[in-house]
């Protein structure tokens, strides 16, 4: 089942804007943990790259099956009814194609964060995480709602790790990281409730900039030094 | 105590070139890097081979000075320490 959860329509410019932002926050720190992980040849900086490819992946998927269903979607306004079959079942597949993507890279990218942040060094067990990412985002028949409980309780484990390092190192910039992450967390947890009311994607989508940008200003602050 | 690793040996030692002002005599380096004459040798010779770091004569004393590859390390291992701290890594 296809659910086009997209928030009120009057927001779905600021949204594409909004998920640009986030794209280009995330491939920022992904880029720098690359340079990182050059540097040292650490494979940790590696893996934290790849985590924040994918989710700057997933923003950027999310934003061109948006785009391109809406774009579809005008046409199902002016053209005749048989085109209105046509396009219909082609909005379907985009987003069908579009959403599933956009879920897996997110949680792929999510997965990989948890696993840094737990010190989970095994394959094994990484694949075995992979996997029921992959069965709960491609079989489930609620996959907004699995999605989002998922992605809600991945970041609810990232956050607690970076609020332990918060508590160790005591800086600003772990601090904002800390925040970043818990204001990430607080966004998926009120797209859950996104099927009752609308309106909260709005807020959720607002309080998920706020963290990555929270995110920008700890890049910016590392960058002065 | 924390076993320092590769690259935080080379920053120190950069950094123990650094703050004399870029210059510095070996037998000062020695003591600052805190490592044995045999591995600080080692690690000099590496840090020449990738022009971090150059020896000179000064009066008859040899002295190793550091250049601006020298200067860019340490400035790229501050941020990156910086970013580690930061996440937790």
């Amino acid at each position: 089942m296809v659910h086009f959860v997209c928030g009120p329509l009057w927001f779905l410019n600021a949204d594409l804007i909004i998920e640009f932002i986030s794209l280009l926050i995330a491939l920022l720190i992904g880029l720098f943990s690359h340079r990182a992980s050059k540097f040292t040849s650490e494979r940790k900086y590696f893996y934290f790259a790849i985590a924040f490819y994918l989710i700057a992946a997933s923003f950027g998927i999310k934003m061109l099956a948006t785009w391109l269903s809406c774009s579809q979607f005008k046409q199902v306004v002016f053209q005749s009814i048989t085109i209105i079959q046509y396009n219909l079942n082609s909005v379907q597949t985009i987003y069908a194609l579009g959403s599933f993507l956009h879920r897996f890279f997110m949680l792929t990218g999510l997965l990989i964060l948890t696993t840094l942040c737990l010190k989970i060094r095994t394959n094994k067990t990484r694949l075995l995480l992979l996997f029921f990412i992959f069965i709960s985002t491609w079989f489930s028949r609620e996959t907004y709602f699995i999605f989002h409980l998922i992605a809600a309780f991945l970041l609810l484990y990232i956050s607690l790790s970076f609020y332990a390092n918060h508590y160790r190192k005591q800086t600003k910039n772990s601090f904002l990281v800390a925040l970043a992450f818990a204001l990430m967390f607080i966004s998926q947890l009120i797209f859950i409730f996104v099927l009752l009311d609308p309106t909260l994607y709005v807020a959720g989508v607002i309080v998920q900039l706020l963290g990555f940008l929270s995110l920008l200003l700890t890049y910016l602050l590392i960058g002065k030094k | 105590m924390k076993r320092r690793d590769k690259l935080e040996i080379v920053n120190d030692i950069l950094l123990a070139i650094q703050n004399k002002g870029g210059k510095i005599k070996p037998t000062h380096l020695l003591y600052k890097s805190n490592l044995s004459h045999k591995k600080m040798m080692e690690y000099l010779s590496e840090l020449m081979e990738k022009n971090m770091v150059a020896e000179e004569n000064e009066k008859g004393k040899k002295m190793f000075i550091i250049n601006q590859e020298g200067f860019n390390f340490i400035k790229e291992y501050k941020k990156i320490k910086e970013f580690s701290d930061s996440f937790g890594l």
